[in-house]
C-alpha cells in the first residue's frame, strides 16, 4: 500500500469511527411565508443558521444537513459566510457540525412568497446540562436578525435533546430592524415539524458510502495514474 | 474528495468573478452621485433618524450667564456672553470659530438689511457675496427673507496633511502643502418668531422689534443650527444635513416690582434685571422643539445612532435607500398627501417640517406606491405611517391592531370627539360610545384633544380660529387616513384627475381644472374617508374613492360634514372598545368604557405598546446615599428595562403601586390587596421619576448597549430601604395610559380609574435568609443562540416545582462556577463567596409563589466575546424565615 492510500484509509476509518455514534437521526421540515420580505427596504436578506455546541467544547457529536431549499420564486444570493463547523451553500446544501461552540452559516437570498427547507440532524444528546441547539433566523441588510418573539430573534430553534424539541417564533413588529431602524417585519410563525426517521441515518450513511466510493475511486485513479507514470518503477514489484 | 474540492474551488472562483462584475457595475453607477442636486435642495431633508422622534424633549434652554448653547458638533460652540459692566442681564451670542469667539452683533441685519445675513469673512466657496445662502434653506424659514433672522455661516474642517495636519481649518490656504478636508458647513440661524417680534409679553409698553437689539436676551427665541458635510467644495455634492432647533428662554424680571413678569429690556424691570429664563421657550406662538429633529436626540452619547448623528452624515444615496428616506425622502413629502398644501398653508413657513425632503431629492417620477421605482425600494405606507406619531392621538397609521381594528377608525373617532360637542356620530346622532368622548367632554373640553393631538406636532399660530385646521396644526381638528388596500398607484390618483373633457386624465385639484368635466380623486373625497374609514374593515375598499355619485369635495373648514357622507360599512363601537382590551380584560370579560373625565395630561407609563420587561426586585447592600438605619436593614433594588424603546416616552416618569410592608412571618397579603394594585391602582398612581440618583422613588436610566439596531432602549434602577425581617410588594405598571377607564359593572362615579392598560407585575421581596431549594425544582436548559443584534448568547431555563407544596417567589437562580469567558448580562446581582451572579425569578404572578407542579421560564443572556463554550452549575434559592424573624 502506498503512503497516500494508507493516509486515505486512515481518514476513512476515522470518519467511520466518528460517524459510528450517529445511531439515530431525524428531520425537521421548515416552511414559512416570506412574502412580506419582497421589496422590503430592509433587504437584502440573509438566511442564517447557527448550530451551537451544548457542552461547549466543540465535541462534534452532531451534524446537520440543511437542503431542499425552495425559495417560492426567489433564490439564493452570492454573499455567504461560514464560521466554525459550517460549510456548503443553499444551492448544494448546508452542513453544520458542532466542532466549535459557535458554528454559523448565512447566505443572502432573494425572498419569494415562501421559503422551505429540510433539516436532517443526528440526535446524539450532549453530556452537558444543555443540548446542542440549531437555530434559523433571517437577517436584514445590517446582517442582524429580523426581530422575532424569540429571546434571541430566532424563527425556529431545535434543541437536540431527548427527544428533540423544536420551537417556532413569529416576526415581531414591535422590534426594530437593524437595517432601517424601522419596525420589525411580522413574518408569520414558521411551520416546523420534526419527522422521526429510522435508526439509520440515511444522509450520513449516504455520505459515508459516497466518501468510501470516492476514496476508492480516487485511490484507484491515483494508483492508475501512478502506475502509468512509474510503470518501469513498479514493474519489479510484480515479479 | 479531490473532485469535490476542485468543484468547490471552482465555484468560489466563479462566485468571486461574478462578484467582481457586480462591484464593477456598482462602481460605474456611483459617479451618478455627482449629479445629485446641490446642497440647498436637500439641506432641508432633515435628519429624520437623528432624534427627530424626540417629540417632547426640549433642551434645558440656552442659559444666560455664560452658559454654552449646547451645540457641540465638530467643536463648534455658541456661547451666551453676558454683559458684565455693568451686569444687567443682557449679553450677546458669540460663535466659537476656528479663530476663537467672534461677536455676531456687528453682523446682525436689523431692519432693512434685506435678508438673512452671513458672515462676509466666512462666506467662502467662491461666493463672497453670500448669494449662495438662500433664505429658504430651511423650509420653515420665511421665504420673504424678513430681517428678523440672522444666519451665521462657518466652515470647519481639518487639514489632511502637511505642517498643519489635523488642525482646524476652513480653507485650503490654512493648510500649507495640503487641503482642508472634511469640511462641515455650519449655518447657525437666529430667529425671532412673529409673535415675539410683535411683543413678547403682550405689553403695549414693551418696545417694538425695531427697538430691540441682539444683545438682549429675548431677542432671538429660536436658534437653528444646520450642519452640512461638504464632499465637494465645488458643487457641494455629497452633502447632507442635520438640523437642530432650540429655543431661547423668554425673559423675566429677576426682582423688583415686576419680579417674575415677562420682559424684553432692562427697562421692563425697574430695580432689577431682565433675565432669560433658563427653561426652554414655550413656543406657544412659534415652533416647538418637538418633533423637530435634534441631531443625536436625547442623550446622543448613550446611543450608537446618537453618536453617529453628531459625527456623521448620510449621503443622499444612502438616505434615499434607507432609514430617513422611508418617510422623508419619498415623494410623499412633496405631495399634498403629507404636506396638505391645499388646506390652509399660506406660505412656506407654514409647512410642516417634513416637507423639507421633497421631490427635489430625486424623486421626479412622483410614483410612490409602485415598487421598484426608486432603486428597488418599495415605498409602502407602513414605513412612515407606523412610526410617525405612534402614540399620538391621531396617528395616521396604516396598520391594524391585533383584532383587525383599523387605526383609521381610531383617528376618525378622535376626530369626531373633537369636532362634535356633544359627541355625535357621523349621522349627527349622539355617539355615546365614542371612547374619545372624554377628551372633548371632560374638563379640558376640546382643548384636551388639542393638547393630545398637538403633542407631537409643529405648533403654529391660529390664523383663523373659525376654520378647521390642518391636522398637523397645533389646534388640529382634521384627521386623514390612507385607505387600506387602496388602488392608487400614483400621486395623481390621490390628487385627482379630470374624469372627462379636454383635460381628461390630467391631474387636477378642483373642478375648475377640468373644463366640461369634474375633478375626482381621493383628496376630493377624503372627508368621506375620514368619516367612514372603518369601511375597509369588511375588506372592501371604498368604492367612492374615484367613482361618480360620491360627495364632491367637501373641502376643509366649515364645509366639512360627515353628515353628508354615506358610510357603507360602519364599524361597531365595540370594535373601538376593543382597542383598550388588555388580555386580562378579555379573559375576564371586562369591557372597559370611558368615563367622562379629563384625560390625565397625556401621561403615559412606559411607552405603548411596550411593557417593562425584566422587572426584578432584589435585595442589595445599601449604597452610601442610603445607609441602613439599623443593623440588619438592607436595601431593595427595583430594576427593569424597556427593550423596545420609547421614542415618545415624553415624561420620564414611571408608575408603581406598593402594598403595606409586613413582617416576613406574617400572613401574606390578601388577594384583594394584590388585585388593588393592578393597573397601578386607582386614581393617580405613585410615580417613579428619572432623576440624578437612584434612591427610590428616583430612578436612574442607562442605555442598553446593543451591537446594532438600537433605538431607545434603556434599563432603569431604583434603590430603597427595607428593614430587617420585613417584606414588601410592589407593582410596576406598563402600557399606555390613554385615559382613565373603568371596567364594566363598576359603579360610576366611584369607579376606579384605571391608569394603565397593562396590569403590571407584582413583585415581592423579603429581608431575611434564603434557603436552597434546588432539590425541589427541576431545571431544563435550552441550547445557546448568539443574538446577532445584541451580540449576546441567549439561553432559556425552565424551572418546575417538583414538590407538592408551593415555593415562595421570587426565586434566585444562582449561576455558580460560570466559565470565565462569559458574564451573565442580565444578572440581578451577585451572591455568595465567591460571588456568583444570580437572576431573580418572579413566579406565579400575583400569587407570589410557584405552585406545586408549576413552571417558570427565564431567559439568560451572556456576554461571551471569545465565542467559547459557556458552562456553569445552578443553585436555586427561596425565602426561608430565619429564627431571628420568626
Amino acid at each position: 500500500m502506498t503512503r497516500a492510500r494508507s493516509k486515505a484509509m486512515r481518514k476513512l476509518i476515522t470518519l467511520i469511527a466518528a460517524c459510528s455514534g450517529l445511531a439515530t437521526a431525524a428531520q425537521l421540515q421548515v416552511s414559512l411565508d416570506t412574502s412580506l420580505l419582497i421589496g422590503h427596504p430592509a433587504g437584502p436578506f440573509y438566511v442564517e443558521f447557527q448550530f451551537n455546541d451544548g457542552v461547549g467544547t466543540g465535541d462534534g457529536n452532531n451534524s446537520i444537513l440543511v437542503d431542499n431549499f425552495d425559495f417560492g420564486g426567489g433564490g439564493p444570493g452570492l454573499i455567504l459566510s461560514t464560521t466554525g463547523g459550517a460549510a456548503g451553500s443553499m444551492d448544494v446544501g448546508v452542513n453544520l457540525t458542532d466542532t466549535g461552540f459557535f458554528n454559523q452559516f448565512f447566505q443572502e437570498f432573494s425572498p419569494g412568497v415562501s421559503l422551505s427547507f429540510n433539516v436532517q440532524f443526528t440526535t446524539a444528546v450532549d453530556l452537558g446540562p444543555q443540548p446542542d441547539e440549531w437555530t434559523f433566523a433571517i437577517l436584514d441588510c445590517s446582517q442582524t436578525e429580523i426581530p422575532t418573539t424569540s429571546p434571541a430573534n430566532a424563527l425556529v430553534s431545535l434543541d437536540i435533546s431527548s427527544p428533540p424539541v423544536a420551537h417556532s417564533y413569529a416576526g415581531n413588529p414591535q422590534g426594530v430592524l437593524g437595517c432601517t431602524n424601522g419596525p420589525g417585519i411580522p413574518i408569520p410563525t414558521p411551520r416546523a415539524a420534526i419527522v422521526p426517521e429510522p435508526a439509520t441515518f440515511p444522509f450520513a450513511a449516504g455520505t459515508l458510502i459516497w466518501m468510501a466510493i470516492s476514496a476508492v475511486i480516487s485511490g484507484r485513479r491515483r494508483a492508475l495514474r501512478s502506475s502509468r507514470r512509474h510503470r518501469e518503477w513498479r514493474a519489479p514489484f510484480r515479479l | 474528495v479531490y473532485a469535490f474540492q476542485r468543484s468547490f474551488a471552482f465555484g468560489i472562483r466563479k462566485a468571486a468573478r461574478t462578484l467582481t462584475v457586480v462591484l464593477g457595475l456598482c462602481s460605474a453607477a456611483f459617479p451618478l452621485l455627482a449629479q445629485l442636486p446641490t446642497i440647498h435642495d436637500y439641506a432641508d431633508a432633515a435628519a429624520c433618524q437623528m432624534g427627530g422622534r424626540e417629540a417632547n424633549y426640549l433642551p434645558s434652554g440656552i442659559l444666560p450667564g455664560g452658559a454654552r448653547i449646547p451645540i457641540t458638533w465638530n467643536q463648534m460652540e455658541i456661547f451666551w456672553v453676558p454683559a458684565n459692566n455693568p451686569p444687567d442681564g443682557t449679553g450677546e451670542f458669540k460663535v466659537m470659530t476656528p479663530t476663537g469667539l467672534q461677536s455676531m452683533a456687528a453682523d446682525v441685519p436689523e431692519k432693512g438689511a434685506g435678508g438673512p445675513f452671513m458672515d462676509p469673512t466666512q462666506s467662502g466657496l467662491g461666493n463672497p457675496t453670500g448669494t449662495n445662502l438662500r433664505c429658504d434653506h430651511f423650509s420653515y424659514v420665511d421665504p420673504s427673507c424678513t430681517p428678523d433672522q440672522f444666519v451665521r455661516e462657518v466652515f470647519q474642517g481639518s487639514c489632511a496633511a502637511g505642517a498643519n495636519q489635523g488642525a482646524i481649518c476652513s480653507a485650503d490656504t490654512q493648510c500649507p502643502g495640503s487641503t482642508c478636508g472634511g469640511l462641515v458647513r455650519w449655518h447657525i440661524l437666529f430667529r425671532r418668531t412673529a409673535a415675539s417680534a410683535k411683543a413678547i409679553d403682550n405689553n403695549p409698553a414693551t418696545p417694538k422689534p425695531a427697538d430691540w437689539g441682539p444683545i438682549y436676551t429675548p431677542y432671538y427665541d429660536i436658534v437653528d443650527a444646520i450642519g452640512l458635510k461638504i464632499g465637494d467644495t465645488t458643487n457641494q455634492a455629497g452633502s447632507y444635513a442635520t438640523v437642530w432647533l432650540d429655543g431661547v428662554g423668554a425673559g423675566s424680571c429677576g426682582g423688583g416690582v415686576n419680579a417674575g413678569m415677562n420682559c424684553a429690556l432692562p427697562a421692563d424691570c425697574p430695580g432689577s434685571m431682565c433675565v432669560a429664563n433658563s427653561a426652554a421657550r414655550d413656543f406657544a406662538n412659534g415652533f416647538r422643539a418637538g418633533p423637530m429633529p435634534r441631531p443625536g436626540g436625547k442623550r446622543p452619547a448613550m446611543r450608537a445612532e446618537g453618536m453617529r448623528a453628531t459625527t456623521w452624515f448620510d449621503l443622499p444615496a444612502t438616505m434615499k435607500n434607507g432609514n430617513c428616506s422611508g418617510c422623508h425622502g419619498t415623494p410623499f413629502n412633496g405631495s399634498d398627501w403629507i404636506a396638505q398644501t391645499s388646506i390652509e398653508f399660506q406660505d412656506d413657513e407654514a409647512k410642516p417640517w417634513w416637507h423639507a425632503g421633497n421631490e427635489k431629492v430625486g424623486f421626479t417620477e412622483k410614483a410612490f406606491f409602485s415598487a421598484a421605482t426608486q432603486g428597488g425600494v418599495d415605498f409602502r405606507c407602513n414605513g412612515c405611517h407606523r412610526q410617525w406619531m405612534v402614540g399620538a392621538g391621531s396617528t395616521p397609521g396604516g396598520e391594524t391592531f391585533g383584532d383587525g381594528f383599523s387605526f383609521a377608525r381610531y383617528m376618525t373617532m378622535v376626530h369626531d370627539a373633537h369636532m362634535k360637542l356633544p359627541i355625535n356620530d357621523s349621522k349627527g346622532q349622539p355617539d355615546i360610545d365614542n371612547p374619545f368622548g372624554a377628551l372633548a367632554a371632560g374638563s379640558g373640553g376640546a382643548n384636551a384633544y388639542r393638547s393630545l393631538a398637538s403633542l407631537w406636532r409643529t405648533d403654529r399660530p391660529d390664523p383663523d380660529p373659525a376654520k378647521d385646521k390642518p391636522f398637523l396644526d397645533k389646534n388640529a381638528q382634521q384627521t386623514h387616513w390612507m385607505p387600506k388596500d387602496h388602488n392608487f398607484t400614483s400621486v395623481r390618483a390621490w390628487l385627482g384627475s379630470c374624469v372627462a373633457g379636454a383635460n381628461a386624465g390630467n391631474s387636477c385639484s378642483s373642478d375648475a381644472d377640468c373644463p366640461g368635466s369634474t375633478c375626482r380623486g381621493v383628496r376630493n373625497a377624503y372627508n368621506w374617508v375620514a368619516c367612514c374609514g372603518a369601511a375597509t374593515l369588511a375588506g372592501t375598499p371604498p368604492a367612492i374613492m374615484v367613482g361618480p355619485g360620491q360627495p364632491v369635495n367637501t373641502g376643509d373648514g366649515p364645509a366639512f360634514a360627515c353628515g353628508a357622507v354615506t358610510c357603507k360599512n360602519p364599524i361597531a363601537q365595540s370594535q373601538v372598545k376593543a382597542l383598550f382590551l388588555t388580555p386580562w380584560m378579555r379573559a375576564n370579560g371586562m369591557n372597559p368604557v370611558a368615563p367622562a373625565m379629563a384625560q390625565p395630561n397625556g401621561t403615559q407609563f412606559i411607552d405603548a405598546p411596550d411593557s417593562p420587561t425584566g422587572v426584578s426586585l432584589t435585595l442589595v447592600d445599601c449604597p452610601a446615599a442610603l445607609p441602613p438605619a439599623n443593623p440588619g436593614d438592607r436595601c431593595f433594588r427595583l430594576a427593569w428595562s424597556d427593550p423596545s424603546g420609547s421614542p415618545f416616552n415624553a415624561p420620564q416618569t414611571f408608575h408603581y403601586s406598593q402594598l403595606p410592608r409586613m413582617a416576613v412571618n406574617a400572613a401574606d397579603w390578601t388577594d384583594a390587596q394584590k388585585q388593588s394594585t393592578q393597573y397601578c391602582g386607582d386614581g393617580l398612581p405613585s410615580q417613579l421619576t428619572v432623576g440624578a440618583t437612584n434612591v427610590f422613588p428616583s430612578v436612574t436610566e442607562t442605555q442598553i448597549p446593543v451591537a446594532s439596531g438600537d433605538k431607545w432602549r434603556f434599563s432603569y434602577e431604583s434603590i430603597g430601604s427595607i428593614k430587617k425581617c420585613e417584606k414588601m410588594a410592589i407593582r410596576l405598571c406598563g402600557g399606555w395610559c390613554l385615559q382613565a377607564i373603568k371596567l364594566a359593572g363598576e359603579p360610576d362615579p366611584a369607579a376606579p380609574n384605571r391608569m394603565s392598560t397593562e396590569i403590571g407585575q407584582l413583585l415581592t421581596l423579603a429581608n431575611d435568609t434564603q434557603g436552597d431549594v434546588s432539590n425541589s425544582l427541576s431545571i431544563l436548559r435550552s441550547g445557546f443562540r448568539k443574538n446577532l443584534t445584541t451580540g449576546r448568547y441567549v439561553q432559556t431555563i425552565t424551572l418546575t416545582n417538583m414538590t407538592q407544596a408551593a415555593i415562595p417567589s421570587p426565586l434566585s437562580l444562582v449561576l455558580m462556577n460560570l466559565s470565565g469567558n462569559a458574564t451573565l448580562f442580565n444578572a440581578s446581582g451577585a451572591t455568595g463567596n465567591p460571588a456568583s451572579p444570580y437572576l431573580s425569578v418572579a413566579a406565579g404572578g400575583d400569587t407570589l409563589q410557584l405552585g406545586a407542579g408549576a413552571s417558570v421560564t427565564v431567559t439568560l443572556e451572556f456576554t461571551n466575546p471569545s465565542n467559547q463554550g459557556i458552562t456553569y452549575t445552578t443553585q436555586i434559592l427561596a425565602l426561608s424565615v430565619s429564627a431571628d424573624c420568626k
